[in-house]
């Protein structure tokens, strides 16, 4: 952990949950794991203090513990969690869009909570679990109980089960407060030993272990609720859920070309999993929290659909933004897809979750937005070679007429150049299916089909689906039809993550640099290692003012320059230079740095509360409350309302920062 | 200000037609002396910057910052928000307390009493815990009545729930009361209710079992020591009686 971004965490810690947390925390980032009579010695603290300081953090996830046998406890920062909290606002956003008011509440309500049990959460709201019982019974008495703040038991349960589904709220186990290593020891020591596996060789021995030990640490990480029979009926759906991808990839194996046909297509499986069971109510001994993975992979479907809006058009973002709602649900951690191996093309592309287009045809409802999104062109004006490489199209264009040729030069040759290569990869997919499945009638050329067809909703959804499989990033991939299933898309995150962090530090350097150096940036990671006077060359920049862009490029740390000599001399003169990008390197910078930036917006943010310290003491008065009018002067009020503004500014800025942290980091 | 004026009284300084020779009292000078030494000027200490400015948020992100605010503010006002005072560090006096006193703001005033008391101890004992997540050596701290018999974790969670801001419990007398009388409730008096839940009142003004009559000798008796537990969050002592 750098040293800024641990500087991050400790004022987030300290901002929300106070000194006593933070100054324990700081010392935990700073020494590494730690036991209680090292911290006293670290912290200069008393035993009290620290130990109920320690557990307000446990209670927040904040600390990781472990009591390895015949030793002491340890204490370890989490800094994910610690990291998180900079996101509350926006978790508590997204859980009021996704599943509406009260399931942002009650997301707001877990965060302020740390974890807790489903009983104690009910009891909160005000509803005793007593009163449960007359609700199993089908009467409803503590509606009225509860009437003022519109909660009932059912309500709450409703919702927690909804937030379970949808995965934003999971259940907790002992391996959540343990460290990725103390986990991997942990189920290391519950797996036997490689004795056991009764395989014929050693290595087949350790391998089957480590199978186990990885199931072990899966099972951990996405806990299922405990055996019992009532609880298990209202998982069913998330359960089901969580075992898709495993199946899944078992399929593929199997019967690679037809691993969809029973599952995947169509809506999300969990659509139609039993909701709020018929028998009632969630255990009230699951224990909950917040699902940090989930929030993050929903964050990243808002951030592309956002680039989307940005790089195409609103309309065609809102389709995009229908697909990856379709896809969200087998989506639970953006790491996932990296994790899972032998992800090249083919086969491993079909065992990703994927929606047909009639699903999203049938949720999108009839908008002129859609259609009117695209411009409209006269048939005969259609150049269907335009997109095609340069050099088939000048073979096919040869019969053509002169006038035709003449027509088609609005689109400039660069454009042409640019979407080439993803144009041609559809082309290639459409035929490698055509080869698979044998099949003659499929109509290479999608766009003369559709002229014929009556439904312009589903050509107009088509189009905006096809426009972002065609865009350079990739945005959708695109299965054609087959006889035995219908069109297929899918999201293939892995390199569409890559060009949206490349994008993003692109977008930085220009906002820094200038064009110009963006430009170079570009250049550099397109080909690679490039000597000056090439480079040059392909900028068209002259020498002067590239080598100033080039310095203070370097200078920043966003690419480096490697020095190889043509001889054993090392003479500068008989040495050349290359310069180069590198995306990992560039990115670890630049986190740094938005590290380091949101943590002095945090320090900003203290610095003018302090300004304004003794009016916030005097509003946050009890008296004061409610009766500002009377209380506090003209100016008071003012300062108070610029400090608010101030705040909101800062704050806002830091989501920001968290934004493009997210995306160098977490999706 | 008058555009600036050329030095008068200096050397006169006659050019002469041909050539770029200046005179000075009919003698020639080998060079120019109105050459403006300076003509490139020297880069300039502080130059015009233009500070980048963000954006206006958009009504989302307001929305966020909001969410954000509130729920620390409940965070903030909830049992668990500490704020350390300067003396918490053991066998490392900080300043003398006497010292660092601020004679104009640290004085004791009425208004005290209504402001919001800080905490330098999480109050633990509010709410149930799930012991399982916790180490043995902490289970002291949450809940003095846990044990642990044959791995079955025995506390007892009775009196204690979970406190969400709103959906504070509310008692029997509470439910009956109608919508004014509520009201009431919340501009309440300071001299006749009980304090709110989770609000530590300072009760120094209440004691006035001497006269009441400002003391000074006695204030500076033991104000070096005492004036510190102004901040203490009424954890143990609470002791009354030190202001006068």
């Amino acid at each position: 952990m750098s040293r800024y971004a641990s500087e991050l965490c400790v004022l987030l810690v300290d901002d929300v949950y106070g000194e006593l947390t933070s100054r324990i925390l700081q010392v935990l980032l700073r020494e590494g794991r730690l036991s209680i009579p090292a911290l006293l010695r670290h912290t200069g603290l008393s035993p009290r203090l620290v130990k109920h300081g320690l557990a307000v953090l446990l209670q927040q996830q904040l600390v990781f513990w472990y009591t390895s046998a015949g030793d002491s406890t340890v204490y370890e920062a989490n800094t994910a969690v610690a990291y998180n909290l900079v996101r509350a606002g926006k978790y508590v956003q997204i859980a009021e869009e996704q599943l509406g008011q009260f399931a942002g509440a009650v997301i707001s309500n877990l965060l302020l909570l740390g974890h807790a049990r489903v009983g104690d959460l009910v009891q909160a709201y005000g509803i005793s679990s007593k009163d449960r019982q007359p609700l199993s019974n089908g009467s409803s008495s503590t509606t009225e109980h509860n009437v003022k703040n519109h909660v009932t038991l059912e309500s709450v349960h409703m919702t927690l089960d909804d937030l379970l589904r949808v995965g934003l709220v999971s259940l907790v186990n002992e391996s959540h407060f343990r460290s990725d290593a103390d986990n991997r020891i942990e189920a290391g020591k519950m797996v036997p030993a490689p004795e056991y596996f009764k395989n014929k060789t050693k290595r087949e021995n350790e391998e089957q272990r480590e199978m186990a030990i990885l199931q072990k640490l899966e099972e951990w990480k996405y806990p299922t609720a405990p055996k019992k029979e009532e609880v298990e009926i209202v998982q069913k759906g998330k359960k089901r859920r969580l075992e898709d991808p495993k199946d899944s990839q078992v399929a593929k194996r199997q019967r690679p070309y037809l691993p969809l046909a029973d599952k995947v297509v169509g809506t999300a499986g969990t659509a139609g999993a039993p909701r709020f069971g018929h028998t009632g109510a969630l255990d009230n001994d699951i224990i909950l929290h917040v699902n940090h993975d989930k929030f993050a992979a929903i964050m990243r479907n808002r951030s592309l659909v956002a680039l989307v809006d940005q790089s195409i058009c609103k309309s065609t973002a809102k389709v995009y933004a229908e697909v990856l709602m379709r896809l969200e649900p087998k989506v639970r951690d953006c790491k996932e897809e990296l994790e899972t191996p032998d992800f090249g093309d083919g086969p491993g592309l079909h065992a990703l979750p994927q929606v047909s287009t009639d699903d999203i045809v049938g949720a999108l409802k009839e908008s002129t937005d859609l259609a009117n999104a695209f411009g409209k062109i006269d048939a005969s004006r259609v150049n269907l070679t335009q997109n095609d490489h340069p050099k088939r199209r000048r073979k096919k264009k040869e019969p053509d007429s002169e006038d035709e040729a003449m027509r088609d030069g609005d689109a400039s040759p660069d454009e042409d150049e640019d979407y080439s290569d993803s144009e041609e990869i559809l082309t290639s997919v459409s035929s490698d299916s055509e080869e698979a499945n044998g099949e003659a009638e499929y109509n290479p050329n999608p766009s003369n089909k559709l002229k014929n067809s009556e439904d312009s909703q589903l050509n107009t959804i088509r189009d905006h689906l096809l426009l972002l499989a065609q865009h350079p990033y990739q945005f959708l991939h695109h299965f054609p039809e087959t006889p035995t299933l219908p069109e297929r898309w899918t999201v293939h995150f892995p390199p569409l993550m890559a060009h949206v962090t490349r994008h993003t530090l692109l977008q930085t350097i220009t906002s820094r640099y200038g064009l110009h150096a963006a430009r170079l940036t570009r250049l550099l990671s397109e080909k690679g290692k490039v000597d000056e006077k090439n480079l040059c060359s392909l900028s068209l920049l002259n020498q002067k003012s590239m080598r100033s862009y080039l310095t203070t490029l370097h200078q920043s740390g966003m690419i480096q320059l490697q020095e190889v000599p043509r001889d054993n001399s090392r003479n500068p003169q008989r040495t050349l230079y290359l310069w180069f990008f590198d995306v990992e390197r560039c990115k670890a910078k630049m986190l740094q740095e938005t590290y380091k930036t949101m943590a002095r917006c945090l320090q900003r943010v203290r610095v003018e509360g302090e300004k304004v310290k003794s009016t916030v003491e005097k509003a946050s008065r009890s008296d004061v409350i409610g009766r500002e009018e009377e209380f506090l002067g003209v100016q008071e009020r003012e300062a108070l309302r610029k400090w608010r503004e101030v705040e909101e500014k800062i704050w806002g800025e830091v989501a920001r920062l968290d934004d493009m942290v997210a995306i160098m980091r977490d999706f | 200000m008058a555009p600036a004026s050329k030095p008068k009284g200096g050397p006169r300084v006659k050019k002469e037609g041909k050539g770029d020779l200046y005179r000075i009292g009919g003698v020639d000078i080998p060079y120019d002396p109105e050459l403006e030494l300076d003509k490139p000027k020297p880069t300039p200490l502080f130059p015009e910057y233009k500070v980048p400015t963000s954006k206006p948020l958009t009504s989302s992100e307001k929305d966020q910052v909001a969410r954000f605010r509130s729920l620390r503010d409940s965070i903030h006002n909830g049992p668990l928000y500490t704020i350390l005072g300067d003396n918490v560090r053991v066998g490392k006096p900080g300043n003398k307390l006497a010292a660092s006193f601020n004679p104009f703001e640290g004085m004791p005033k009425y208004s005290q009493r209504y402001a919001k008391k800080r905490r330098m101890i999480p109050k633990l004992d509010t709410r149930p815990y799930v012991l399982k997540f916790f180490p043995k050596e902490l289970w002291s701290t949450l809940d003095p009545t846990a044990t642990e018999t044959n791995g079955v974790i025995d506390s007892s969670t009775k009196g204690k729930s979970l406190k969400i801001p709103g959906y504070e419990k509310t008692d029997d007398l509470d439910l009956e009361m109608s919508g004014d009388e509520g009201e009431e409730m919340v501009l309440r008096d300071p001299d006749q209710d009980e304090p709110l839940e989770g609000e530590e009142v300072d009760d120094d003004f209440d004691d006035d079992d001497d006269g009441g009559d400002y003391n000074a000798e006695q204030y500076f008796d033991d104000g070096g020591d005492d004036a510190g537990d102004d901040y203490d969050g009424g954890g143990d002592d609470g002791g009354g009686g030190e202001y006068f």
